[in-house]
């Protein structure tokens, strides 16, 4: 026991009552990426966490401040780690948290050990690195419970003198053990002993071969003297699971069938509550329309304020019920196995495996989307992943599709269904193809190749899921909340000043605005008047301006001016186009036939139609392609922690969009005369 | 084959021409060591339900960082669960999803499913 190496007989420090740098003890919770580190985590602290990045860096923790000993200790959940030696961004933040290398976080006064229980050895080779360190450590021998069910015992006082440090049984799932354990720790926090190395462990990191064979050796020895019962049966419901979900045709039937199902609770559930803040954001509306007098006040609150942030809460819902599924099947063990399945396909484009979940859940909205990306080892290819996730049809784009689509078709539904099914694919394809050329471009390299630990399944936790989806919402809403709510700001201004009294307006106008006032159609005088100050303010002026830009796409200056508003958020179109076309703001929302009836009628000074096939296959090739979703932006921005990617994620779409939608457009004006 | 590693860029470090030569060759061979002939093949031409051990791991610095951390190191007992790309194999109690090009690199022995799994330093403890 005296036998340990030499750099660990150094950082004992005798009797320090607090944490090193002053303040509160800081414990960091290390293991395993399955061995129920955030079960724990969430046992121990409940509701109190937080999430937080490291600072200076885009990687995510969570933290909680709790009593221990009467003493205030703060938790940190580090990243899962198989080893000291990262591979991936997440896993270095954590080693040089653990290690105290990350400045800003200061070196954990404990290490609290997470191991699976049922699969010991695997896990103690990370606790030889950890035990090397020479930091307090305590292991929690979790999922103990299933051990025991599984006929694994321990010899506890066997495998705490080989390891050196104090070990406790727990389970996260039943909190059987966590009492103890938290005694345990306040004990070894207080005395600040650091592990007695055992000196077979020493041994290894001076070992002149292989130091993981080493590792791995110990980490059996270590199993055989401590551990009694085999275990044999606990991959056997695994194993047959995965006869069927791994399989090469059955696995990819069996993840269709997974996805098909997310997506239709997602759709399903997440219509009542999105309804549901449309009203209330429609209500709060008029409300403050009933309290606040006419004027640019009024309008700011209920066009720019409410206006801006019921258009990101709507998808909230959505955004929410996604995480939580994802987080569901995260936990379940099966999105190793997606992500197995998926791999073959997805290296054709260049992509890993684990970036086919991502992308499709982008199909519901690409911000939960970006933030799934997390799982993607390799930087290039969670960049390129990021780049072309919001080419995929997401939830906003349908109400623009449905405009378009009934445009085209009004009387068939089939022809409808089929401009849908063909928007979707131009979607699909194009990211595919994004995604080829950056990884041929930009981001060259090869695909990292898949190396992934396929878990147990297991029962999924609805607390983590639920504290996860909760955590992932805050963020979003606070990412995008500010974001979006300054540039609905702006669009509001742009869309309000200057002002065009009635004397300003053209004389026909005046005129028209007269007779309708005389017949005593209010309405008519008020959408009139709405669709000219539109038309003569900055955004109306701006849309004239760049009209020349748009025109080879097809799009007149009415168009134009949606396209601009749209930048923001794409759905804005559709009520947009509303105010133009002199329906006022409810046209929109009177029902989409008038809209349309309207629009169907439109004609250019010549008489000849507006919306032609050409002009509308256009707009909708643009809608497919453009980035035009500022919240995505905005996360983009979180996730890759400079403004580079998402400008060029807006560079490039735009071009793409711009480009597709002139060929379109060229090309059936052709066929079309 | 030779051609679609090259393409994506691959490039084997360490005992390359031995891997290569495997690749075109994929029946297991004999190698001669210092006491008895050794048959060596890669991972990736084991048949399903075979146990063998690991004696080289060829791959690129990171990728070799993260199948050692799983337990694809030298002297571990390797069972292949299901072959294909990617295939599963179970090592160290788990079982670990492996892109066929990554088990190209790993070379393996066959052992007897019977045997310790302490063999090569059970004698320094």
């Amino acid at each position: 026991v005296s036998s340990a190496g030499p750099e660990l007989s150094l950082p004992v420090i005798q009797a320090t009552p607090a944490s090193a740098t002053g303040g509160p003890a800081t414990i960091a919770l290390v293991g395993n990426p399955n061995a129920g580190k955030t079960s724990l985590f969430n046992r121990l602290t409940g509701m109190r966490a937080k999430t937080a990045n490291f600072p200076g860096t885009t990687v995510e923790h969570r933290r909680a401040t709790i009593t221990l000993g009467g003493a205030t200790t703060t938790l940190v959940d580090l990243p899962g780690l198989y080893s000291l030696d990262p591979t991936t961004p997440d896993e270095r933040v954590a080693c040089d948290a653990l290690e105290g290398r990350l400045p800003g976080t200061p070196e954990p006064d404990l290490v609290l050990m997470v191991v699976d229980a049922t699969n010991l050895e695997r896990n103690l080779f990370l606790v030889s690195q950890v035990l090397e360190l020479g930091d307090p450590t305590v292991v929690a021998l979790n999922l103990s419970d299933a051990a025991e069910k599984q006929g694994i015992s321990f010899d506890l006082a066997e495998l705490e003198q080989r390891l050196g440090c104090r070990v406790v049984p727990v389970s996260a799932r039943t909190g059987a053990g966590i009492d103890e354990l938290l005694s345990v720790v306040a004990g070894t926090l207080q005395q600040r002993s650091s592990p007695n190395l055992h000196n077979e462990l020493a041994a290894c990191s001076s070992c002149s071969g292989c130091q993981y064979s080493a590792r791995f050796d110990w980490a059996a020895r270590v199993r055989s003297a401590s551990v009694h019962g085999a275990a044999v049966a606990q991959g056997r419901i695994t194993a047959a699971i995965d006869r069927v979900l791994t399989h090469r045709v059955g696995g990819l039937l069996a993840f269709a069938l997974v996805m098909a199902a997310t997506f239709l609770t997602i759709f399903w559930a997440a219509d009542f509550p999105m309804n549901l803040i449309d009203q209330l954001f429609g209500a709060t509306g008029k409300t403050i329309g009933t309290w606040v007098p006419e004027g640019d006040l009024r309008s700011l609150l209920t066009g720019g304020v409410i206006g801006g942030m019921g258009g990101m809460l709507v998808f909230l819902p959505q955004i929410c019920l996604l995480f939580f599924v994802l987080a569901l099947l995260e936990d379940s063990g099966y999105m190793a196995r997606a992500a197995l399945v998926m791999d073959r396909l997805m290296h054709k484009v260049g992509l890993p495996g684990k970036a086919f979940v991502p992308l499709l859940s982008a199909h519901a909205c690409a911000i939960p989307a970006i933030m799934s990306t997390r799982v993607i080892e390799d930087r290039r290819d969670r960049l390129a992943t990021i780049l072309i996730a919001p080419l995929m049809t997401c939830s906003a784009r349908i109400p623009v599709y449905a405009m378009v689509a009934t445009l085209l078709f009004p009387h068939s539904s089939w022809q409808r269904a089929l401009i849908f099914t063909a928007a979707y694919a131009l979607g699909i394809t194009a990211a595919l193809a994004m995604a080829w050329i950056f990884k041929r471009t930009l981001l060259k390299g090869p695909v990292r190749p898949l190396v992934i630990e396929l878990p147990n399944y297991r029962l999924p936790s609805l607390r983590n899921a639920l504290l996860l989806t909760f955590d992932r919402a805050a963020a979003f809403v606070k990412t995008a909340g500010t974001t979006i709510l300054a540039i609905s700001l702006v669009l509001w201004a742009l869309k309000t000043y200057p002002k065009t009294s009635v004397d300003e307006m053209p004389a026909d106008v005046q005129a028209q605005l007269a007779a309708m006032a005389e017949a005593g159609d209010e309405a008519g005088v008020e959408h009139l008047t709405q669709q000219v100050e539109l038309q003569y303010s900055f955004a109306g002026r701006i849309g004239r301006a760049i009209e020349p830009v748009f025109k080879p796409l097809g799009f007149d200056w009415k168009m134009s001016i949606g396209v601009l508003s749209s930048f923001a958020a794409r759905e804005v179109i559709v009520s947009t186009m509303a105010v133009l076309y002199g329906l006022g703001e409810e046209g929109a929302e009177d029902g989409v036939n008038s809209l349309l009836a309207r629009l169907g009628a439109s004609t250019h000074a010549d008489g000849s139609p507006v919306f032609t096939t050409a002009t509308c296959l256009s707009l909708l090739v643009f809608y497919v392609l453009a980035m035009q979703c500022l919240p995505t932006q905005a996360v983009t921005r979180r996730e890759t922690g400079t403004w580079k990617w998402p400008l060029l994620q807006l560079g490039y779409m735009t071009a793409l969009a711009y480009v597709a939608a002139l060929i379109t457009y060229q090309t059936a004006s052709l066929l079309g005369s | 084959m030779r051609i679609i590693l090259n393409k994506l860029g691959f490039r084997p470090r360490r005992a390359g021409t031995l891997m290569l030569a495997t690749l075109d060759h994929p029946a297991p061979r004999t190698l001669r060591s210092n006491e008895e002939p050794i048959e060596i093949a890669p991972l990736s031409s084991l048949r399903p339900s075979t146990t063998c051990r690991v004696v080289q791991v060829n791959a690129h610095s990171d990728d070799l960082r993260r199948l050692q951390a799983l337990g694809v190191c030298v002297g571990r007992r390797v069972e292949l669960v299901k072959s294909g790309d990617p295939m599963i194999i179970s090592v160290v109690g788990a079982r670990v999803g492996l892109s066929a090009r990554l088990a190209a690199e790993v070379l393996v022995t066959p052992v007897d499913a019977c045997a310790p799994n302490l063999a090569p330093l059970a004698s320094a403890s």
